[in-house]
């Protein structure tokens, strides 16, 4: 039986907030398709035989996922996943899909002497703070043009506020070559670094921004035969 | 006599499949002296190249990434050597060390199971086509249209083995192709090298049983070169070899290093003592901010001095953990 209303689903409850997804290539592959749309217009037209609506969905989205089926690929204890079955593993999560996610970041399994470790962190206080002020500066440099943060950044608002100057562009012409990142990474690599910026306090992008960002695009360079 | 069959490439170009009967003047001589040598073959690509000392590398279709490492390493030993690579265009092992040698300039030869048109496996479609590109050939002893069918893979490893000089075995479990292809090469008369693996390996099985039957186990290219008598002196050709390696690795690192700052270097030295590490592990050692540390990474692996591994680790470029 046809539902009556229209029921917003959890990307729409997750508008302005996050939506986490965990073990990413678990879901069904057409589910995840259907996230592209939605990342890039930040609202979901939904469509039915009664009637058809959009619902509004700015979310940031965050997934986890593990390098092979097992879980062990790359780390210490012996992974029992054949290549054949990692590619598939990894081919769940489509290229368009994976060019949308900003930041990708591999942490290894953490050992068991090293749960209380004594290495210096920040507080959530101090993280907050630092995302605040950053935030601010955003929220400056965007008034009035309809966007808050440096994620809705359109390619021509990308060209006027992200700006290299030439040895930026000689790193990032670089990277393109020697790390084999796709093109389509070219702004997501720019709007990132335009953050560090921001959690830095600078006006421009300098090298170190940038090269910063690189590092965040771990699954776009790995190398798998 | 020969007899041309030409035969569409992906409905593009055309392709010469060439048809040698046994006795014919261009019969590969490796495979005249095999027991049930192949009544008669077909051929695609460079035939000359059949007659070039060579050496057959197989082994397991679920590699692990030392099995990839290794071979990597060998075949391009071999091939810097202008030694020939023969392989059975399967996956794992047999792909890296065919893409290997096409990488460094080599030649190589695949022996299908099936008819040259129904190449199997069919994600290997493009490798093939790199390797009659290059000038490399494959060859196969049944008509071009038959399909792949499991009962012919066993027998086709009697040419694998047959073709070359001797067989190395990278991984191989205990009952496999791969084995069977070792079987058929000291049945030829053959040496068997194997790459030794800890006997808790899921791939180290087959190669460890061998090793007991008699197969030589090695641990470089030189070593290969010089059990079956190309080269008279081990050490000499290894050390030049290494050396000029060092040689090589201590330039770069020379040059590269002194236009670095002191972070980076640090951290590149960190990495050559330590062989594999994790950015938190040089974090946490080195006291760095991760934020810092991210950018000397990235600078380190912009020139080329180290590679990003999966799982969050860096090596040195130079440096594979073998």
């Amino acid at each position: 039986m046809e539902e009556k209303y229209l029921n917003h689903g959890e990307i729409s409850l997750a508008h302005y907030g996050v939506l986490f997804l965990d073990e990413l290539p678990e879901f069904n592959r057409n589910t995840l398709e259907v996230l592209r749309g939605p990342l890039e217009d930040g609202e979901i037209t939904i469509g039915r035989a009664t009637q058809v609506l959009t619902y509004p969905c700015k979310f940031m989205l965050v997934a986890s996922m593990n390098p092979c089926p097992c879980g062990f690929y790359g780390s210490d204890k012996e992974c029992r996943c054949s290549d054949e079955s990692i590619k598939r593993y990894l081919n769940k999560i489509s290229g368009p899909l994976l060019d949308r996610i900003d930041i990708q970041v591999e942490v290894s399994s953490v050992k068991y002497e090293n749960l209380d470790s004594d290495s210096i962190e920040e507080s959530s206080e101090q993280i907050q703070k630092r995302v605040n002020m950053a935030r601010n500066i955003q929220k400056k440099r965007y008034e009035g043009l309809g966007i808050f943060s440096n994620s809705e950044l359109t390619p021509s608002l990308i060209e006027k506020f992200c700006t290299l100057d030439s040895t930026g562009r000689a790193i990032l012409g670089n990277a393109f070559n020697k790390l084999g990142l796709s093109a389509r990474a070219y702004g997501r690599i720019l709007k990132v670094s335009r953050t560090i910026a921001d959690l830095d306090g600078s006006e421009k992008i300098l090298d170190r921004h940038l090269l910063e960002a690189v590092q965040y695009r771990s699954l776009d360079k790995k190398y798998v035969v | 006599m020969n007899m041309k069959v030409l035969e569409k490439h992906d409905n593009s170009h055309l392709r010469i499949i060439e048809n040698i009967k046994k006795g014919d003047n261009n019969y590969p001589k490796m495979l005249e002296n095999i027991k049930n040598k192949p009544q008669e073959l077909y051929v695609e690509g460079n035939l000359d190249i059949l007659n070039m000392p060579s050496i057959t590398i197989v082994g397991s279709r679920n590699m692990t990434d030392y099995g990839r490492d290794i071979t990597k390493k060998i075949v391009k030993e071999l091939t810097l050597a202008g030694i020939c690579i023969v392989s059975g265009l399967a996956i794992g092992i047999d792909s890296v060390a065919h893409q290997t040698c096409l990488d460094y300039g080599g030649k190589t030869v695949a022996v299908l199971g099936c008819g040259l048109n129904k190449i199997y496996p069919k994600e290997n479609k493009k490798l093939y086509k790199d390797i009659i590109e290059n000038g490399g050939c494959a060859i196969s002893e049944y008509e071009p249209d038959s399909e792949a069918n499991k009962i012919n893979f066993p027998a086709r490893n009697r040419i694998v083995s047959g073709l070359s000089l001797a067989t190395v075995v990278v991984e191989a479990t205990y009952r496999s192709g791969t084995s069977i292809t070792a079987k058929f090469a000291f049945e030829q008369g053959k040496k068997v090298f194997c790459i030794p693996n800890s006997i808790g390996n899921k791939n180290s099985s087959g190669t460890i049983n061998l090793i007991k039957k008699g197969a030589i186990m090695i641990t470089t290219g030189e070593e290969i070169l010089y059990e079956i008598g190309l080269i008279d002196k081990i050490d000499k050709y290894g050390e030049l070899l290494e050396k000029q390696r060092l040689n090589k690795i201590d330039m770069i690192e020379q040059e590269e290093l002194s236009k670095l700052d002191k972070q980076t270097q640090e951290i590149y030295l960190y990495i050559k003592e330590n062989k594999i590490v994790s950015a938190e592990a040089i974090c946490n050692d080195l006291r760095m901010d991760i934020k810092n540390v991210n950018v000397y990474l990235t600078i380190l692996e912009l020139k080329g001095l180290i590679l990003n591994k999966c799982g969050n680790s860096y090596v040195l470029r130079d440096e594979l953990y073998v």
